[in-house]
């Protein structure tokens, strides 16, 4: 069972949106309601991934697929937060395949980002993580990041207020 | 774009940083490495290492060659080389070498394996081609076991000028 990790190019969208939602409907069921989780849609999922592979702006976009099949994916770039300068990197999201949580994608994905941000002018990466999303905590943690006390109300996602902290690691 | 990672059973397979050089120099500039192939220098000296890796990201940019250090996952450290180059139209050469600590485990069966399959299914790559000195069966096996065809016996010029036997193998999708 080899392990891909890669750039993300066209052609992969349908199969990250599927991932992406499988992803959200699992991870965040007790975050989320179920009637926005299950309205979530996979056509459309998949023209905004389109869409964003075809005008990626400042984002990268990795994709690990487990046995020829994608299954995780990783989005990075500089940080977004107006307090953080240019030296600051982040981790927008990192998803998994609920079929895939046990062979350590994740940790694959994630050491490939932090490979990869080293290699840049970065001296940190952050990343925002829902309060109480333990698994996700314990694999950031995992890694060297540290909570850095900033919390925030999210709205934008499914209509319910989430409650996100931030997140860094250093890489220097 | 970066190179790929590729993991396998027990190896990863990503691209070289110059921080291998002197590891490279260790590995491949044992004679017994180099002259079971037709390419490797030998005396391997200071800064070739660094300047082979220092080629990698522009070749992998162009889409000319692929080279990726194949690391234990046990423990990260580096065991070999595995390469596409001469990558031009949905063709390529595969190329490899295991340091000698490294022999007799299948690493070799195992990298090349991997390679393959990723220029297949993820390169478009559709023959891949490869070359070993006659005098080295085992490179041979490699590419028995990695589901490669016999083409050809035939001689090329070594990298002291002269000629060596080879066989040549090759690889098609169908």
């Amino acid at each position: 069972m080899d392990i891909i990790i890669r750039s993300a190019r066209i052609g992969d969208e349908e199969a990250i949106a599927n991932v992406h939602i499988t992803a959200w409907q699992v991870a965040y069921k007790q975050f989320m309601s179920h009637e926005y989780l299950s309205s979530l849609s996979v056509a459309e999922r998949t023209d905004s991934w389109k869409n964003t592979l075809r005008n990626p702006g400042n984002g990268k976009y990795l994709i690990a697929k487990v046995s020829g099949v994608i299954r995780g994916f990783a989005v990075y770039g500089p940080a977004r937060d107006e307090d953080l300068d240019e030296t600051v990197s982040e981790l927008v999201a990192l998803n998994i395949h609920p079929d895939s949580w046990r062979i350590k994608l994740g940790s694959s994905l994630l050491s490939a980002v932090i490979e990869n941000v080293s290699q840049e002018q970065y001296k940190s990466i952050n990343l925002w993580v829902i309060n109480g999303n333990t698994p996700a905590i314990k694999l950031y943690e995992n890694f060297g990041f540290k909570h850095t006390g900033h919390s925030k109300i999210d709205n934008s996602h499914s209509g319910n207020p989430i409650h996100e902290i931030r997140y860094s690691k250093s890489l220097r | 774009m970066n190179q790929p990672i590729i993991k396998t059973e027990r190896l990863l397979l990503k691209s070289f940083v110059l921080a291998d050089g002197p590891e490279v120099q260790k590995l491949a500039g044992n004679q017994n490495v180099s002259r079971t192939t037709l390419n490797i220098p030998y005396p391997y000296e200071d800064g070739m290492a660094e300047q082979w890796i220092s080629t990698h990201s522009e070749n992998w940019a162009n889409k000319k060659s692929a080279a990726f250090a194949i690391r234990l996952i046990s423990g990260h450290e580096l065991i070999g080389d595995v390469s596409l180059i001469e990558i031009h139209d949905k063709q390529a050469e595969l190329g490899y070498w295991i340091g000698e600590p490294y022999w007799g485990k299948g690493y070799c069966t195992e990298a090349a394996k991997a390679l393959v399959q990723y220029a297949r299914h993820e390169m478009g790559i559709d023959k891949i081609v490869a070359e070993h000195l006659s005098a080295n069966p085992a490179s041979g096996r490699v590419m028995e076991k990695i589901g490669m065809n016999h083409v050809c016996s035939t001689r090329k010029i070594d990298r002291y000028g002269n000629q060596a036997a080879i066989e040549i193998y090759e690889i098609t999708s169908t």
